[in-house]
């Protein structure tokens, strides 16, 4: 059940990150949800199972872009395991943990992006907010799946 | 085919689905609101306003093939239509996703343009869709010419990570070029890539490049609005 859930919303959240426009009063960035669902996968599954949410949804971040094929992946595949390494010392339950971990993936996944496409300070401005965006939407994130999950348990 | 190809395009196939399903959500408002309309007398008032809605979309989107149609006529090329079903998933690259792929004749270097002018060219292409890099990346270059004083130049995506309004500037303008503002900007032909004479936007102003002093860098405004692209159309041969 969980595979089907985490799937579905892979799947889902990929197709709403790239069909939602760019958000104007946000400085014309657009909201992502990946970095949260992967934080999701490196706080609640043992490592395989988390790094392999992390290459899908790397995979499909890459496939739905004009960027490098690889490089979101690879950037979500070295957060999954340092998640999932951490993930017994860390309350997974914490908001500001799912914040931190929020922020913290999408910031290496902009600065993997920015070493193809240059590190300048607006730049900076764009990675910074981008990781307070994805802080925001990883609490979120967390409540809406541990419902679906909660809901769908076998009883 | 290398296997980064292959999983990319196994990638695209698979989300594409869910990509496209984000239109069809307009209707199941549609029919929702018409169950309730029949329903009740009251709800009639709000069905004929929805019906106005419709046909004004409906009017617009004709309007709009309506150009893109002109267009066709009178381009010498071999073009054909696309919807646009999806953007980039990332911050950090602009681009569009379209509903026609190499079972259409698309295949990568393609020019894309609409009505008001050239849009980028397509990058990477599947059976039934394909990615077309946006000039306003700054990645994606062509090679121009200012229409009234001929001068040559290179223009792409001005490197502005968060700019609000895309912008495109102008490279290797020669620094004794008298560009005047408001100067419409036409691609050149050279290159190989985007025909001769579209239209790609206007001269905002002109300065000198602050690295070398030995070029003029000129800031465009595009003539097409990146933002709101529906409807594309590809130059096949």
């Amino acid at each position: 059940m969980n595979f089907l859930i985490v799937t579905t919303s892979l799947l889902i959240l990929a197709a709403l990150q790239a069909r939602l426009p760019t958000v104007h009063w946000l400085g014309g960035v657009r909201i992502e949800f990946l970095p949260a669902l992967v934080v999701y996968g490196g706080l609640t599954f043992r490592r395989g199972a988390s790094l392999a949410l992390a290459l899908g949804a790397g995979f499909m971040q890459d496939a739905l872009s004009a960027g490098p094929f690889g490089l979101t992946a690879l950037a979500y595949g070295i957060a999954a395991i340092i998640l999932a390494s951490v993930r017994t010392v860390l309350d997974r339950d914490l908001p500001w943990v799912q914040m931190g971990a929020g922020a913290l993936t999408s910031a290496g996944v902009s600065f993997a992006a920015c070493c193809v496409v240059g590190l300048s300070f607006v730049a900076f401005i764009k990675l910074l907010l981008l990781a307070i965006i994805s802080a925001v939407v990883a609490p979120l994130l967390f409540l809406g799946l541990d419902a679906v999950r909660y809901v769908t348990r076998p009883s | 085919m290398p296997v980064s190809t292959k999983l990319r395009m196994m990638f695209v196939q698979l989300s594409t689905p869910f990509v496209k399903l984000g239109d069809h959500i307009p209707l199941v408002h549609a029919r929702r609101q018409l169950d309730q309309e029949i329903k009740s007398l009251r709800g009639e008032n709000e069905l004929l306003r929805q019906q106005v809605l419709a046909l004004s979309e409906t009017g617009r989107e004709n309007l709009r093939l309506h150009q893109l149609l002109g267009l066709k006529d009178h381009l010498p090329f071999k073009t054909i239509g696309a919807r646009v079903i999806g953007r980039d998933a990332s911050n950090w690259w602009k681009s569009i996703q379209i509903d026609r792929g190499t079972q259409d004749g698309l295949h990568e270097n393609l020019a894309v343009l609409n009505a008001d002018g050239l849009i980028g060219k397509v990058v990477s292409v599947t059976k039934g869709e394909a990615r077309v890099l946006l000039l306003s990346d700054p990645s994606c270059k062509a090679s121009v010419l200012l229409q009234d004083s001929r001068t040559p130049g290179v223009v792409g995506g001005a490197d502005d990570a968060l700019a609000l309004e895309p912008r495109l500037q102008i490279t290797f303008v020669d620094r004794a070029a008298k560009v005047r503002q408001g100067e419409a900007v036409m691609s050149s032909g050279l290159g190989g890539v985007f025909p001769k004479g579209i239209l790609i936007g206007t001269v905002i102003r002109a300065h000198f490049n602050p690295q070398t002093g030995m070029y003029q860098d000129v800031d465009i405004r595009p003539a097409v609005d990146f933002r709101r692209l529906e409807e594309v159309m590809i130059i096949l041969e």
